[in-house]
């Protein structure tokens, strides 16, 4: 019990400073999000293709996830704060998970907004911002995290990692059949393409079943296991090298 | 009891040996100076004892425990200032940040508020706990890294270059506390290049160099 007071406690203050930080950026972040607005808008109106707004909102929500945790751990390092996390008399695993409560939180928010506003502009219909949406972006945000701590444990290590999440966030944007349809991709592709969690997640918008619904979760939770094992053997080689906030 | 105490501790950069198997322990109201050239480990040697560097081989006992056995305990008893100004989030408030550092150190509601104002106007901050910490001086935000690292009353308190760069008033309120930490029988180990300060406040000095310790009383 005292440990769940001391969770919700952890979890509360990083909503906060999560809040903060975010306001305190606050114009640049309305620019991104006009601008993410638009990109799609335009596109939309090309391309006459209603489903493209929930995939779009849901490739953006994978982007705010993935880039989370490496993106948190290489600014905390330039600033020089992310030691302090390790000077916290808490369990590291316990730290990082109110982080990816906080950003889960914060990326919802955005995530909602993006997609009422494309529903107000007519971009997509109602029914595709039906129950299933949550549903299936909970299944999934396992997984996005898994890969964001893997990302994360190599910012540790290599402490740059950028072009890393450009080349998965571009590359989940192609894949995933936002644009093109998976059947449309070679074969080796399309494998590649269903081993993607956005890719799962827009498929079971259209059809649902309880066999994709265990290869799924299956399929996230594997990810979010290796992402674990990966960041704290990164975390364990850094603190062995002495690397651990230099920048 | 021995406060802090590290048998054969070992520490290797690659083929560079920083400490061959040290031995050394600190006891309850100590005030422990440090020094040495640059890169000699002085940092490291503070790093070692909070546990954000591994040591090859070796142990570090914390209050008579196992510190990589316990690393909840070891945190709760040790409160770490490194690099002050470049420890905090600058776009928060001063009071935001030692109630999320505090917060971080198991601290909540109430009592962290309480013990906000406590450190905070100890450290002279208290009038401007509302201001975000970019708008800080030097002094200012290494002041506020230090009550930010002792929000949970450590036993044992452990400063890499506490003064440096700090005016004359920031210092002296630095010392003043360190001296209330003595008071107060904690063990305060400092690393710095300033000597004065050193022979002054410092009941022993430890001096690194070749990857040796020695110890001065």
């Amino acid at each position: 019990m005292a440990l769940l007071i001391v969770f919700f406690n952890i979890v509360w203050n990083e909503i906060k400073k999560e809040f903060f930080n975010t306001w305190s950026y606050r114009w640049q972040w309305f620019g991104e999000f006009v601008s993410l607005f638009a990109f799609f808008f335009f596109l939309n109106m090309l391309t006459q293709k209603t489903e493209a707004g929930v995939a779009y909102g849901i490739w953006f929500y994978s982007v705010l996830i993935i880039g989370d945790i490496s993106g948190k751990v290489s600014l905390e390092m330039r600033s020089g704060t992310f030691e302090q996390v390790y000077l916290s008399s808490l369990p590291i695993p316990i730290i990082f998970l109110s982080k990816i409560i906080a950003s889960i939180f914060r990326a919802f928010i955005i995530m909602i907004t993006l997609l009422t506003l494309f529903w107000i502009f007519g971009c997509i219909q109602l029914s595709l911002l039906s129950y299933n949406i949550v549903y299936v972006l909970m299944i999934i945000t396992p997984g996005l995290f898994g890969i964001s701590l893997f990302i994360g444990g190599l910012t540790i290590l290599l402490k740059d990692t950028g072009w890393l999440i450009n080349i998965v966030n571009n590359g989940f944007l192609f894949l995933s059949g936002i644009f093109l349809p998976l059947d449309s991709f070679p074969y080796q592709l399309q494998r590649i393409s269903l081993m993607i969690p956005t890719t799962q997640a827009i498929n079971s918008l259209n059809e649902f079943s309880v066999n994709d619904f265990f290869m799924i979760m299956m399929l996230n939770l594997s990810y979010l296991g290796l992402g674990i094992f990966c960041f704290f053997l990164c975390e364990k080689k850094a603190k062995i090298k002495g690397i651990l906030g230099h920048y | 009891m021995e406060r802090v105490k590290a048998i054969n501790l070992t520490k290797n950069f690659g083929n560079r040996s920083l400490f061959g198997s040290v031995n050394f322990s600190f006891r309850a109201g100590e005030i422990i100076g440090i020094s040495g050239k640059n890169g000699v480990g002085k940092t490291t040697f503070i790093k070692l004892l909070c546990g954000l560097i591994y040591s090859d081989s070796g142990q570090i006992l914390i209050n008579g425990i196992d510190a990589r056995k316990n690393r909840t305990k070891w945190m709760e008893d040790v409160g770490t200032l490194l690099e002050g100004s470049r420890s905090l989030y600058w776009r928060l408030s001063a009071l935001q940040n030692f109630i999320y550092f505090a917060g971080l150190k198991k601290i909540f509601g109430n009592e962290a508020k309480v013990r906000a104002e406590k450190l905070l106007q100890l450290f002279g901050l208290w009038d401007v706990r509302n201001e975000k910490v970019e708008t800080f001086s030097f002094g200012m935000k290494q002041r506020l890294a230090l009550a930010c690292s002792v929000a949970h009353a450590p036993s044992i308190v452990l400063l890499d270059e506490p003064t440096s760069g700090l005016d004359t008033m920031s210092s002296q309120i630095l010392e003043n506390y360190i001296d209330v930490l003595s008071k107060e029988n904690k063990t305060v180990l400092l690393a710095s290049h300033d000597h004065e300060m050193i022979a002054r406040i410092s009941t022993s000095r430890l001096t690194i160099e070749n990857g040796v310790i020695n110890r001065v009383f």
